[in-house]
């Protein structure tokens, strides 16, 4: 970091206003330096993948200037800022998993030979170098699909860098990587730094904005709260501006006291594909008032346990009791009667009716009890529905679609109608993915209150910080087993459930 | 953290609960004006051709605009034209909603029709207030039962109910063109149904014109539809369904249930409608076609006008019914064909098909830029 920094890109009084009337960005001033890496902080929703899409022309602002190298310019499109050295890596990659690496590298910028035919030597050959280049041990002939999250978060680095990029811009790029990743990512960063590049990274954690950036850049609600050296601020005072009042202090966890066997997994089996099993032979119990926390990887048989005990997955071996009972081929709606509540990881694929209001949303599970004959109760319904609005600090009305939600508040949502009456297990998936500070100690709060009167909680989260503070124990489920069981997590460590997760580290025997 | 919401909350809900409310009141304005909006390109549209197609065209205009309403027996005729739309359309409303795309709407409506129109003369001796009754019902549970089998394969098989549907329209159509010339045909007249006595039809109002109360069953079924949909708990679990069908099986939906019930539904309405369309009415007397009629296509166009609102079915299918009565009416008065009441139903499709296409990119932007903001 040297002392004189020239300024490389300007955002004036950028202001993007939805058709929805959502404002995302109000009049944003934002400055970035050559040779930085540089956070735009903020919680979820106050607009921050927004402006940066609106840099990488992947969004076109309402009113503002962008001034590139002290020129005005006008990105109309992402082909526009690759043109002006501009990349973005973004949260959900944009890479063909049955391509290869040279192949996802180059897409769309593909070398032609002089007939017109692809000139896959030359293409290898560059990223074979780009990689040499920069430090990455990738092989461009493997097929995408087949690495790593971290190693694919790497091809879309080479994309970006095999497009000339000056400026890489990565939203959320510790969301998908474990500790061990995100140390071998942020020493990446620091080496594009020195190679004199400007990063960009989005995000809420605040530890890594002290860890890795030079300067932050907080926003809140669409609007600029100030740009800091991160050696002069500390974590509280960002946090605090990104809020924008103190945040309370997060919900204290009362000391566990198991009641009787909620959930008892025996031996379960699920086939996977090409041969390897999806979940092999697992076997777990989990009690009234605790919270078991399923950790691991994407992709390592968490969903299919999930699907199982729910109801979704009927196709098992072994055995799988709810509250005393084996629910082999009950449906659905049977399992839910004897009182599950299922929080799914994908809100509107799979948690929202997104064509739907939020009364339509929330009422979902209770649409049997009140009703006369088959009528709706609406009355009864939308009370229910109003209330449910209010405690669970839902912006929003009940007839309003909820598709107008942030995505915070079509999480209190679900929330709301999972959790609202009074469940005896709860199975909650990612349940704070992608949800401002303030939701998220709202539904911790939630979890830990139903806890305590004695409600069973199986957690399946990615966010290690979530799981330190809510679970009770931790499962960490590594190639559809159970690679270590922690029973007591403040014997344990981020790094350490880390190893675990990624299947490298001394296993503690299993449950 | 909690008094600190709900006094937070409080003073913002006297703000928003005004400011949604006002939201949800500009969408209904909006999608009204859109809706108007159509049709006056429609009319447009009509004008435009008509001018150049006659070399008459303002009392050709005037036939079309106004002809419907000069007499009684014009007026009677758009409720007759509206009548099997009505049912059709409801029909596939209800199936819309559930997010099935069934044909057999046309199949059903065809067997209803052919079976009252079989079963009715049969029944000569029987009480006449029974004699209809006993022919829709019968009419409603063989539809209902046919369109069963599609419906059954799509939700235990997987398999595309559009095309079974499709397949079995052309089995109904045939099984009941060889049962008309081989066994229910009239034995004076060949390849038609033995005549329809008034004493078998639905009671007429007025006796002059054959007004019956058969539009009046069809506006009940609209309404019924309209109140199963809205405001019952399998109306619920069908709109959910339709709506996102993963959703409401992780929520404990029967989603097969709702696959089949909708689409039986729609197929008992769907044989209902044929049924009321013989037996109301004074414009058949016996069942003579040898070829799909297009009612059940017909539907669809009205539940693409109607939003898939059953209530609003009735108006689209009365003013579709209104624009047929006055093409014929002009190609009686004047020298441009009935033909062209094609190319408007064509332009009517073609626009609010374009609405339903700028709706649908527009969601689509929504949840791609929601995608990437709400990881």
């Amino acid at each position: 970091m040297g002392a004189e920094m020239k300024e490389i890109v300007r955002l004036e009084r950028i202001t993007k206003v939805y058709p929805n009337g959502i404002i995302a960005n109000d009049g944003l001033n934002l400055a970035l330096n050559e040779g930085e890496i540089h956070a735009i902080a903020g919680e979820n929703g106050a607009g921050k993948s927004t402006v940066m899409k609106i840099l990488y022309g992947a969004e076109m602002p309402t009113s503002g200037e962008i001034f590139l190298d002290g020129k005005k310019v006008k990105i109309s499109s992402p082909k526009v800022a690759d043109s002006y050295g501009i990349g973005m890596v973004f949260q959900h990659f944009m890479l063909v998993n049955q391509f290869r690496v040279y192949e996802n590298v180059f897409f769309g910028i593909e070398k032609r030979n002089r007939i017109g035919c692809l000139d896959r030597k030359w293409m290898i050959t560059e990223t074979k170098n780009l990689c040499q280049k920069y430090g990455m041990e990738i092989d461009p002939l493997a097929i995408t699909g087949n690495l790593s999250v971290g190693m694919r978060q790497k091809v879309e680095i080479l994309k970006v860098l095999a497009r000339k990029a000056r400026i890489i811009i990565l939203d959320e790029p510790t969301a998908v990587l474990t500790p061990q990743e995100t140390e071998v990512l942020f020493r990446q960063l620091r080496s594009l730094r020195g190679d004199g590049k400007t990063i960009v990274v989005i995000t809420h954690r605040l530890k890594e904005i002290k860890e890795l950036c030079d300067r932050v850049t907080i926003l809140r609600n669409g609007k600029n709260c100030g740009v800091y050296d991160v050696n002069s601020i500390s974590e509280s005072e960002i946090s605090k501006l990104m809020i924008g009042n103190s945040l309370s202090a997060p919900a204290l966890k009362r000391p566990l006291s198991k009641g009787q066997t909620a959930i008892s997994v025996q031996n379960l089996f699920v086939k996977g594909r090409g041969g390897k099993p999806a979940v092999d032979h697992v076997s777990f119990s989990a009690s009234d008032g605790e919270i078991l926390c399923l950790a691991g990887i994407e992709g390592n048989g968490q969903r299919e346990i999930v699907k199982s005990l729910v109801g979704l997955g009927r196709r098992y071996e072994g055995e799988v009791s709810i509250l005393g009972q084996n629910i082999k081929g009950f449906s659905v709606s049977s399992i839910r009667k004897l009182g599950i509540s299922y929080v799914p990881e994908d809100r509107l694929k799979t948690g929202t009716d997104p064509l739907a209001s939020i009364y339509d949303n929330i009422i979902t599970p209770i649409v049997d009890k009140e009703s006369f004959a088959g009528f709706l109760k609406r009355k009864k319904l939308m009370k229910r529905a109003e209330a449910d609005i209010v405690s669970f600090g839902i912006k929003g009305t009940p007839k309003q679609k909820i598709s107008m939600l942030s995505g915070g508040n079509m999480q209190k949502v679900i929330i709301a109608r999972e959790l609202g009456g009074t469940p005896k297990i709860v199975i909650a998936e990612q349940p704070t993915r992608g949800v401002d500070i303030g939701a998220m100690r709202f539904i911790h709060k939630k979890l830990l209150e139903m806890r305590d009167r004695g409600c069973c909680i199986i957690l399946i989260s990615a966010d290690l910080s979530e799981v330190f503070a809510l679970a009770d124990r931790i499962l960490v489920i590594h190639d559809g087993s159970i690679a270590a069981e922690i029973k007591d997590p403040s014997t344990t460590n981020e790094e350490q459930i880390g190893r675990y997760m990624l299947g490298i580290g001394e296993a503690e025997a299993a449950s | 953290m909690g008094s600190l919401l709900s006094k937070r909350f409080v003073a913002f809900r006297e703000k928003e609960k005004s400011y949604f409310k006002s939201q949800a009141s500009l969408t209904f304005v909006n999608e009204a004006i859109k809706t108007i909006l159509i049709i006056v390109l429609c009319f447009v549209a009509v004008v435009t051709i008509i001018s150049v197609a006659s070399k008459d065209p303002i009392s050709a205009l005037k036939a079309f605009f106004f002809g419907p309403f000069t007499d009684t027996y014009s007026i009677e005729q758009i409720s007759e034209e509206a009548l099997p739309l009505i049912f059709t359309g409801v029909a596939v409303c209800i199936m819309n909603k559930a997010g099935q795309c069934n044909m057999f709407v046309e199949g059903g409506f065809f067997l209803g029709a052919f079976l009252s129109a079989w079963l009715a003369p049969e029944l000569a001796g029987w009480p006449s207030a029974l004699i209809p009754l006993i022919c829709i019902v019968t009419s409603a549970l063989a539809s209902g039962l046919i369109g069963y089998l599609p419906a059954k394969m799509k939700s235990s098989l997987h398999i595309s109910e559009f095309v079974t549907s499709l397949m079995f329209n052309y089995i109904v159509f045939w099984v009941v063109m060889f049962l008309l010339h081989d066994f229910a045909s009239d034995p004076d007249v060949a390849n038609k149904t033995k005549y329809l006595e008034s004493f078998m039809k639905l009671p007429v109002l007025d006796e002059d014109t054959g007004f019956s109360i058969a539009i009046f069953v069809a506006i009940v079924v609209a309404v019924l539809g309209w109140v199963f949909i809205g405001k019952t708990v399998w109306g619920y679990r069908l709109r959910m369904t339709g709506d996102n069908e993963e959703f409401a099986r992780y929520s404990g939906i029967n989603t097969g249930r709702v696959i089949v019930s909708s689409q039986v539904i729609g197929a008992v309405i769907a044989g209902i409608g044929g049924a009321g369309l013989m037996l109301g009415g004074s414009r058949y007397y016996r069942f003579e076609w040898s070829s799909l009629p297009n009612y059940g296509f017909d539907g669809f166009v009205i539940a693409i006008m109607a939003n898939n609102n059953p209530i609003l079915s009735i108006f689209a299918s009365f003013f579709l019914g209104y624009l047929r009565v006055g093409a014929s009416k002009m190609s009686v008065l004047s020298d441009v064909p009935d033909q062209v009441v094609y190319i408007i139903q064509a332009l009517i499709i073609i626009f609010f098909g374009a609405k339903l296409a700028i709706r649908f990119v527009k969601r689509r932007k929504q949840k791609a830029s929601k995608k990437e903001v709400t990881p």
